[in-house]
């Protein structure tokens, strides 16, 4: 037992946890960002879309081809970065909404009114072909961009927060508050809302279903695109990627409340947080029996005890069960 | 036993530009000798003695079919190791005219390659499966370690022998069953190991060394090597951690860790998916120490995912440097239109240990493996072979490669000597 109390403080400094905390919040933006397509979904369709990780693997993939192709690297001056990237994420933005706008015409649409188990499946189906499709047709390597954003911002002691950091957690915040606008205060947004309240009712109100639905997909996989640009930045992509990253997020989104927008963030952070931390000193607080790699365990262990204990999430959407 | 003379040379050239170290970032660590320099492309290059084993043999293609198997991933983010290690059969065939004569009678030989889905163990049994149904007379492969263990028992029920050109977990030989029937032209992972300890320790001069490990057999095996050894070197392993394998991996927690712990060095065990994103984030973490580690990752994998951050970066591989292999090379490249990748000289090695005991004893299985096992110092293109009784390789070399300017450059070649019994 001595050997356990050592253990529970040996190695944890205020500096390590402050850096852990920093690289939870940046991980965790992009698990908010590609949430929030799982929750809009949910939300208006009551469908889980389990191809949304794959659209946003796929968006990985347009940055990576757009970075490649223009030569960018960290020797190149920054406007000149910076307008290559914009480009990146705006084609990968544009192509993802695209992919959402057809993936729920093809394979949901036809669904609509089938049973809810219907939907499902061909969501699974598509994220099969999708991923099936990059390995076949673009690539089945792990592929990974040079570091382009350099620099970062002393804080405390060893602790730093790069560039890169910076921008995760800043445009995530500024894509959320936009999204947050657009539900909240304009006429599509209340579309979306109406829908999501009660979709017959709704559409005997004169909104369109189906542009209201077309809308919500493309707009969350504009998100999905955009996390793209801050997965590559930190991370390798490959044809894999879309499964495990979609699981998390979808955890994320249930974690805050699927269905529920802030929520979706807040699950994202919570997430990346309880990740980071837990990979860190999950071996001081298990007396050594369990390591680092446990880190993905972490997630998928919270979306368990969520749903067991508080099934509704952290920002309790109150879902209504249907028939 | 040829290598030698080579070896003790760049040996020796090494020393001397160890000793010579002046400006460079070596200020921010703690290791003392880091401007040692690569040794450009010198480094073991064995003299190709046996080049007339290379040169085709009178044509002796017909009669009946014998099939070489190859087992080793041909599809996947690993297919590069595999289809390198088959063309590496397929060479060594094609050397040998496409068949062989036992007892005045023609035969045809032919590689049966299967997949073993991403080296994984239900994979590779499939694969061991299949090959033993189609009848092959010994087996090149699996290329990982978790692969060519999880089809040794197949192998081994089947009474076909089994020649793993890169299989460095000390498992595989080890703990195979009896009689043996598994073989590896490569050295081992409680040998490589070692080696990456000493480098960093002894050659480099760093005292506090973080080890990594990605919790594969392979990786956890050449960590646990290695940390066994740096205290022996008169080094501190500050910190153990393990990283998930898979794609697309987040390691700046178990770095940020590592971080805390002030080390001079890391040693990484495991293979080039994770040590290439796990190089990048310690740089953009600020970690600018040397990473060392083994041979899952010296390759262009790791070029292709670490880039410029993996400059400063070690790492050991079974064999002589491939680039000193120059006549190989060629060859090689003129036939596959590709450039070697990694084990193709070991599957060659292999293959042509496979067809001696064909030409002596003809397609049965059961001499097979006991001629591969009475191999003695066959000079082959990855070095000298005589397998001691565990079907380990007595003389092995390993080079260390440093990755600087982008790429890999050979940097010391080590021999290491397996008990002969």
């Amino acid at each position: 037992m001595e050997h356990c109390f050592d253990l529970l403080t040996s190695g944890i400094t205020p500096e390590g946890v402050l850096q852990q905390l920093i690289n939870g919040i940046a991980l965790g933006s992009i698990y908010a960002l590609i949430a929030l397509g799982y929750s809009m979904v949910y939300g208006v369709l009551e469908l889980i879309n389990f191809a949304h990780g794959d659209v946003f693997m796929i968006g990985t993939f347009i940055i990576f081809g757009v970075v490649q192709a223009t030569h960018a690297g960290p020797e190149m001056t920054f406007p000149l970065l910076l307008a290559v990237l914009l480009l990146g994420t705006v084609l990968a933005m544009v192509a993802c909404a695209a992919l959402g706008f057809a993936i729920e015409k093809i394979a949901y649409r036809p669904l609509r009114n089938a049973p809810r188990l219907a939907p499902l499946i061909s969501a699974i189906g598509v994220s099969f072909v999708l991923e099936a499709w990059v390995t076949t047709y673009v690539s089945d390597r792990n592929h990974a961009l040079p570091t382009l954003i350099r620099g970062e911002w002393p804080i405390y002691g060893y602790v730093s927060v790069t560039n890169v950091q910076v921008l995760m957690v800043i445009s995530s915040i500024l894509m959320m508050v936009g999204l947050q606008f657009l539900v909240r205060r304009t006429r599509l947004g209340r579309g979306m809302r109406a829908v999501a309240q009660n979709r017959e009712a709704a559409a005997l109100m004169g909104v369109n279903l189906d542009s209201v639905i077309s809308f919500t997909f493309v707009i969350g996989s504009a998100l999905a695109g955009a996390a793209g640009l801050l997965w590559v930045l930190n991370y390798s992509t490959s044809n894999s990627i879309g499964f495990l990253l979609g699981l998390k997020a979808f955890t994320a989104a249930v974690i805050g409340g699927i269905g529920n927008i802030p929520g979706a963030m807040l699950g994202g952070f919570f997430l990346g947080l309880a990740e980071a931390l837990g990979a860190a000193y999950i071996s001081n607080i298990s007396c050594g029996f369990f390591s680092s790699s446990y880190q993905s365990v972490f997630a998928f262990a919270l979306l368990i005890l969520i749903l067991v204990f508080r099934p509704s999430g952290i920002l309790r959407e109150r879902v209504s069960e249907r028939a | 036993m040829h290598l030698r003379k080579g070896l003790a040379l760049a040996a020796g050239a090494v020393v001397g530009l160890a000793a010579c170290g002046s400006s460079s970032s070596a200020g921010t660590t703690g290791c003392t000798n880091l401007n040692a320099t690569a040794l450009g492309g010198s480094v073991g290059a064995p003299s190709l003695a046996n080049a007339a084993d290379m040169v085709a043999a009178p044509a002796t293609v017909g009669g009946a079919v014998v099939k070489i198997g190859f087992q080793g991933m041909l599809a996947g983010s690993s297919k590069n190791y595999g289809i390198d290690a088959k063309n590496g059969v397929q060479m060594a065939i094609d050397d040998a005219g496409g068949g062989f004569t036992f007892n005045g009678t023609p035969y045809t030989l032919e590689v049966d390659a299967q997949d073993d889905v991403d080296a994984t163990a239900a994979g590779a049994q499939t694969a061991a499966q299949k090959l033993a149904d189609d009848k092959v007379v010994a087996v090149v492969g699996g290329i990982f370690s978790t692969a060519s263990i999880a089809a040794q028992k197949i192998y081994h029920d089947n009474g076909i022998a089994q020649i793993s050109p890169s299989a460095t977990n000390p498992k595989y030989t080890d703990q195979q069953p009896t009689p043996i029937s598994s073989f590896r032209v490569i050295g081992r992972d409680d040998q490589q190991g070692p080696i990456g300890a000493d480098l960093l320790v002894k050659t480099l001069g760093c005292k506090n060394i973080a080890v990594v490990d990605d919790k594969s057999t392979y990786g956890a095996g050449l960590a646990a090597a290695a940390a066994t050894q740096i205290p022996v070197d008169g080094g501190t392993v500050v910190a153990t951690e393990h990283v998930t394998a898979g794609p697309g991996g987040d390691f700046k927690s178990q770095l940020t860790t590592i971080k805390g712990k002030n080390p001079d060095a890391i040693y990484y065990g495991g293979y080039s998916q994770e040590a290439g994103p796990f190089a990048k984030q310690a740089k953009d973490l600020g970690l600018n120490i040397p990473i060392a580690g083994g041979d899952g990752w010296q390759n262009s994998d790791f070029k292709d995912l670490a880039g410029a951050s993996g400059d400063g970066a070690f790492a050991s591989n079974g064999g002589p440097a491939v680039s000193s292999l120059t006549d190989f090379q060629a060859k090689y490249k003129a036939k596959f239109n590709q450039d070697v990748f990694q084990y193709a000289p070991q599957a060659y090695d292999a293959t042509n240990i496979i067809i001696a005991a064909l030409k002596k004893d003809g397609p049965d299985k059961a001499k097979i493996i006991a001629d591969i096992g009475a191999t003695k110092d066959y000079k082959g293109i990855s070095g000298t072979i005589s397998f001691n009784s565990k079907g380990d390789v007595i003389d092995t070399v390993f080079t260390i490669w440093k990755f600087t300017g982008g790429d890999w450059k050979p940097f010391k070649p080590v021999t290491t000597h397996n008990p002969t019994s």
